[in-house]
């Protein structure tokens, strides 16, 4: 489970929330399912870009300075500025945003959870050529 | 004390006490990511894995208590 994991979270957070907009808007409330959309949208950007400043600043291999700052300059503007910008403004009901938010967590704790119960990662680990790998090919 | 003033008075301090825990709990995060890093350089990678979703979930924590902050403001005006 390496950094890849995260991106590919973050693309099916994207695909789950564009399908959250569609539902909830055909079945709901258009207000409400932007609101989903854009707490969505807030909740990737914040992802990826804490992504990028984790992988900048804590690593073993020494830190690109000009590349951390850059990143933690966009970082806290997109999490704090915009979200006060997005729950003053009044356009979206807070609930839809952070219904929107909390859909990058469910979609982690979903694939962490179907890694655990499928054992994705013991048959990463495990050689391709031993008898149990072999008897559960058909 | 009527509710209006309870909720003026409380509102503010959730939200210290929320930032708070979140700051804490990131830092010992990063300090504990620091330490497994150095003593194993080549498991970066799956230790940055997990702690950039610990970090988002604390994050998160955070983010809710301002949601909730926002909401609950609504009613004392």
């Amino acid at each position: 489970m390496g950094l890849e994991f995260l991106h590919r979270v973050m693309r099916a957070t994207a695909v789950v929330g564009v399908l959250a907009f569609a539902f909830v808007a055909l079945y709901y409330n258009i207000e409400f399912a932007w609101g989903i959309l854009v707490g969505c949208a807030w909740g990737i950007g914040n992802f990826w870009a804490l992504t990028r400043v984790i992988t900048a600043l804590v690593t073993p291999h020494g830190i690109d300075r000009r590349r951390a700052l850059t990143m933690a300059a966009i970082k806290f503007p997109v999490l704090y500025v915009g979200g006060y910008f997005i729950l003053t403004s009044g356009w979206f009901p807070p609930l839809a945003l952070l219904a929107g938010f909390t859909i990058l967590f469910v979609v982690v704790a979903l694939k962490a959870a179907g890694r655990i119960f499928l054992h994705l990662d013991d048959r990463a680990k495990r050689p391709a050529s031993t008898p149990e790998t072999l008897g559960t090919r058909t | 004390m009527d509710f209006k003033t309870a909720l003026s008075f409380a509102l503010p301090l959730g939200l210290a006490i929320a930032a708070l825990g979140s700051a804490f709990g990131l830092g010992r995060a990063v300090a504990a990511a620091m330490d497994a890093m150095g003593r194993q350089p080549e498991a970066a990678g799956k230790i940055q894995t997990g702690m950039i979703i610990g970090c988002a979930l604390i994050e998160a924590l955070t983010i809710y208590a301002l949601v909730a902050f926002f909401i609950l403001q609504g009613r004392i005006a």
